[in-house]
């Protein structure tokens, strides 16, 4: 019974909310409620997941595991921005920079790690991957990105040159649009998988 | 046999009187009857040596004539009558025990007319008690001694060995037995003091014995025992046998329990069931031979036809990875934190040159420039912390364009940050003091809030207060491209009419443009690049005209290590590594 | 004196420095970073599905309009007891009703936007670059809207033969590899070349954000050292 149960679920919904793509009109007060619903359902499991990474540090000082300190670290952090968020009045602005103020400087600086990751990589690159057409395209489409994101190459509109440019520009559109192409037709195959319960993500008995 | 206890000869067990020196036979030669042994008569002949020399003096006195008191003539009389003259009585009574048959007959010598030597034995004969005896004993214990010190080698030599074997020929207690005479052959008769011939012949083997050397000469040689000589064959410090060996080693029935089958050969290996294989020892040149079957043989050559093809030498790949990779990763962090800095905090600003701005930007900027003044524009922020600041410097130009006083700005966000970051753009950047701002919160997910606004009935459970028709355009600030193409699906697929516009980072605007190339994009900012297009145009800012040096600077940097990479690169063409898959 | 932007700028400076500490290796400063931060957005996470979600849309139409009108908010409620159910260990088989039903309501929102948010709008792009009426662009050449529409055709169908989304490939022997049809694989090798060139162009925008991120860090560390030189 089970097993049958759940996975009807997920079936109807989803024929439900397909549904009102073709009949917004007619299935909108059903959908509304439906949609309601799974936001506020994802909002308490991002709550349950919350509860699961503050129980995972809970027992790493519980049992005085290694990395027992950064665990109380979190835990510290954690109690410090719940109760200030709780007790602060929303749209506080000490509380605004409190949270911005760590996280702004925090993820800059993994940004600014990452630029110099990158440069390292480029350096690496043809002696990693070797001179491969898909290396090749990747060399120059970067270069060439780099140089018409410094506007060193410009033309008059109009011109051989202004349209050359311009086609040397969208290059990189042309395999984008197989990409996002591509990513679609996956997210699509995945999707009726799921609905036909070839693919169960929620469990399985 | 009874032995005279004066010369020690053997005299028939019916004789009164020895043969040799005409002693009497008293019940104590009978005590001391002993078996008929070859080896006793080394023993015996150590004690008739001593004996013999008696009646040899006795013998040589006699010719000399200085024996007084002998009745008859003195070249008829024997050793015996010669001392019975002189000691008789003296005899008797330091041999009690005996009893003289005929005491008669023996001839009585005065004490006066006693030569000196005689007096001597006499004395020593009175003082001991039992010298023949003690003399006896003495050998009988040096004997028994010797005995034990040869069993107690850790290697039994040949005659201890050969001494256990002779178990099977009682020895007597008091007589040890020459070793070399208690082993017999009894299919080889050998003879008194030889030794086997196959012992012969290990030990002419081993060099111990030389050509001219007899064997019966060899004697009992220390370590020359043919337990010894396998162990030290065994360990190696031995020398190689001679071709000699092969015949000894036949002897001592060392043969291989194979047989050979007719016409095998080296060449026909594989034929026979099983096969003789020869392993070479080092310092041996007839190594000991070992049987292999086939099936082992074959197993045996496929693992070495696998040890050879995995040590075969193999053009592999070899990736140089530095010992300390943070080193060059520290060191271009150090060279690039120092060319933008000096790119900042050294010059002016710099603007762009280029006036023409590209298609999508253009079309950003008429929808900005062609809303109502009491239009109502749906702004979604939808980015990281990290990004506020390009985010900032991309959208700052477009905000002042749409932010004007009477227009209604409705924020909504699906990122944890997206409220605080709207707060923090808005008020402090921009400033919304005669702005309508409805703040329509945080929602966790975007396709299911982009979804329901789409939907042309207000939803019950999650009032939005706004529906379709209520905003004259949307304006999508992300980050990433996946956040800002979930928008961008709903809003084209539920309500095509709605204007989107996207504001968005560097590295979302490649994959974004063929959305705005399908239409259902009306316009795209995307990146600093096009930011500082925008800035120049507008003439307003100068926030990124104060970065562009720098950012040129890191620009150059990131170009010069691409083409140093490809020129130092000195791996050659690999081969494609497959299909990929979605 | 001491503003709140000098005490924000003080620890923006450490922070950013104990981030940038990562370029020596993996230390003790940037594990404390980046643990402060896990806590404090978790923090910050909670604080928002509470106050912002759960409070306003769940906890007090209940509280406030007990009734009739609210009878549709059973369904939500029902969905968020079943799923708190569902970590009881005996009871988990409960945890996976809600949990299908999100997943069914994802994939149909994941079908529809990608069909009628991608699909048939590029598909159609890509058809109507064969329209002559497009051809003509501004500086009154059609043949470069000719070869637009030609190269973009290649482009996509390459790069869609590049994928086999998924096709299990039974390579039991090595001839097995090329078991496509050879159009198909000439074609990939085309569409290896697009991809590389559209990643290209991507690994220029990823650098050029990640640059402009550590820029304005920089020029963030400086007004904060100027404040503090000047101040002092």
């Amino acid at each position: 019974m089970k097993k049958v149960l759940i996975p009807m679920i997920a079936l109807l919904v989803g024929l439900v909310t397909l549904a009102g793509y073709f009949l917004p009109t007619q299935l909108g007060p059903t959908l509304t409620i439906i949609i309601g619903a799974g936001i506020l359902l994802m909002s308490a499991a991002g709550l349950i997941g919350i509860g699961y990474l503050l129980h995972m540090h809970i027992m790493k000082l519980v049992h005085k595991e290694r990395g027992g300190f950064f665990s109380l670290i979190v835990l510290l952090f954690f109690l410090v921005a719940l109760i200030a968020g709780l007790v602060l009045p929303p749209g506080s602005a000490f509380y605004r920079d409190l949270i911005l103020g760590v996280q702004i400087p925090i993820e800059a600086a993994l940004l600014g790690v990452l630029a110099v990751v990158l440069l390292v990589a480029s350096l690496k690159l043809i002696r990693t991957r070797g001179w491969t057409p898909l290396s090749i395209g990747f060399l120059s489409s970067a270069l060439l990105s780099f140089v018409f994101d410094l506007g060193l190459l410009h033309a008059e509109p109009g011109t051989l040159s202004a349209e050359l440019l311009d086609f040397l520009r969208g290059l990189p559109w042309l395999g984008a649009r197989g990409i996002i192409l591509g990513m679609a037709l996956g997210g699509l195959i995945v999707g009726l998988r799921v609905l036909f319960m070839i693919d169960r993500p929620y469990g399985e008995e | 046999m009874i032995i005279c206890p004066e010369c020690g000869t053997e005299n028939p067990p019916d004789s009164e009187r020895c043969l040799n020196c005409n002693a009497l036979l008293t019940e104590r030669a009978l005590e001391e009857h002993i078996e008929e042994q070859p080896d006793h008569e080394e023993s015996l002949d150590l004690l008739s040596q001593g004996d013999h020399d008696l009646p040899d003096l006795l013998h040589a006195l006699k010719q000399d004539g200085e024996l007084p008191g002998v009745e008859g003539e003195q070249e008829d009389l024997s050793s015996e009558d010669v001392v019975a003259s002189f000691s008789l009585s003296e005899l008797e009574e330091i041999q009690p025990d005996e009893e003289t048959e005929e005491p008669g007959e023996s001839p009585v010598v005065k004490p006066d007319q006693m030569p000196e030597w005689l007096q001597r034995i006499r004395q020593r004969a009175k003082e001991e008690t039992d010298s023949i005896g003690e003399i006896t004993q003495k050998i009988q214990a040096a004997q028994e001694s010797l005995v034990e010190d040869k069993s107690s080698q850790r290697h039994e030599d040949y005659s201890s060995f050969l001494e256990n074997l002779g178990e099977t020929f009682p020895t007597n207690d008091l007589e040890a037995v020459p070793i070399k005479e208690v082993v017999k052959d009894k299919d080889h008769a050998l003879e008194e003091d030889q030794e086997p011939d196959w012992l012969e012949r290990i030990r002419k083997a081993e060099g111990k014995l030389g050509e001219n050397e007899d064997a019966a000469n060899a004697g009992n040689r220390d370590g020359d025992s043919l337990l010894q000589w396998l162990v030290a064959l065994e360990d190696g410090t031995l020398k190689p046998p001679t071709a000699d060996v092969e015949q000894i080693e036949e002897s001592l029935q060392l043969e291989d329990s194979t047989q050979e089958l007719p016409g095998y050969d080296d060449s026909s290996f594989g034929q026979a069931a099983t096969q003789e294989i020869h392993v070479v020892e080092p310092g041996l040149q007839a190594p000991p031979l070992l049987e292999v079957s086939k099936e082992e043989q074959s197993q045996a050559d496929q693992l070495s036809a696998t040890i050879a093809d995995e040590t075969a030498v193999r053009p592999i790949h070899r990736r140089r990875r530095a010992k300390a990779p943070w080193v060059l990763r520290l060191i271009l962090g150090v060279i690039l934190i120092t060319v933008l800095s000096f790119g900042l905090f050294t010059g002016a600003p710099v603007k762009s040159n280029l006036t023409t701005l590209k298609p999508h930007q253009q079309g950003l900027l008429s929808w900005a420039e062609a809303l109502s003044p009491d239009a109502s524009v749906l702004v979604i922020f939808d980015y990281q912390a990290g990004f506020a600041d390009e985010i900032t410097l991309i959208a700052q130009p477009v905000l002042d364009l749409i932010i004007k006083p009477g227009r209604e700005i409705a924020i909504l966000t699906s990122s944890p940050s997206g409220m605080l970051l709207a707060d923090r753009l808005l008020n402090e950047v921009i400033g919304t003091e005669d702005i309508i701002l409805r703040d329509l919160g945080f929602v966790p997910s975007a396709s299911l809030i982009a979804y329901s606004l789409a939907s042309p009935v207000t939803s019950e459970i999650f009032p939005l207060e706004l529906e379709a028709g209520d905003f004259d355009g949307v304006l999508i600030l992300s980050d990433t491209f996946e956040d800002a193409v979930v928008w961008i699906e709903q809003f084209s697929a539920r309500i095509p009419s709605i204007p989107v516009n996207c504001l968005v980072t560097a590295q979302a605007g490649p994959l974004l443009a063929p959305y705005w190339e399908s239409g259902q994009i009306t316009g795209m900012v995307s990146g600093i690049s096009e930011a500082h297009q925008l800035e120049a145009v507008m003439g307003e800012s100068t926030l990124v005209a104060y970065r562009w040096r720098a950012y040129r600077f890191g620009i150059f940097m990131m170009i010069a290590m691409l083409v140093i990479g490809a020129t130092i690169a000195d791996e050659g063409k690999r081969e494609d590594e497959g299909w990929g898959g979605a | 004196m001491i503003t709140n932007e000098m005490i924000w700028g003080a620890v923006g400076f450490l922070l950013t420095i104990m981030i940038l500490s990562y370029l020596i290796g993996d230390n003790l400063f940037f594990r404390l970073a980046a643990h402060i931060f896990i806590g404090l957005t978790a923090g910050y996470l909670a604080v928002l599905l509470i106050r912002h979600v759960l409070i306003p849309y769940l906890v007090k139409p209940l509280i406030e309009n007990p009734g009739q009108s609210q009878l549709w908010m059973i369904l939500p409620v029902a969905l968020i007891l079943l799923l708190l159910l569902g970590q009881v260990p005996r009871l988990s088989w409960l945890g996976r009703i809600p949990l299908s039903y999100l997943a069914g309501m994802t994939a149909a929102v994941v079908i529809g936007g990608a069909v009628f948010g991608t699909l048939i709008p590029q598909v159609q792009t890509v058809f109507s670059a064969f329209d002559p009426a497009g051809w003509v662009n501004v500086s009154g050449y059609a043949w470069p809207g000719i070869i637009n529409a030609v190269v973009m055709l290649i482009g996509v169908v390459s790069t869609l033969s590049y994928f086999h989304f998924g096709r299990k490939l039974k390579l039991t022997r090595d001839e097995d590899q090329s078991k496509r049809p050879l159009i198909f694989e000439s074609l990939g090798k085309l569409g290896q070349i697009f991809i590389g060139i559209t990643l290209g162009a991507v690994f220029a925008g990823v650098f050029s954000t990640a640059l402009l991120a550590l820029i304005n860090r920089l020029i963030q560390m400086g007004q904060f050292l100027a404040g503090l030189l000047g101040g002092s």
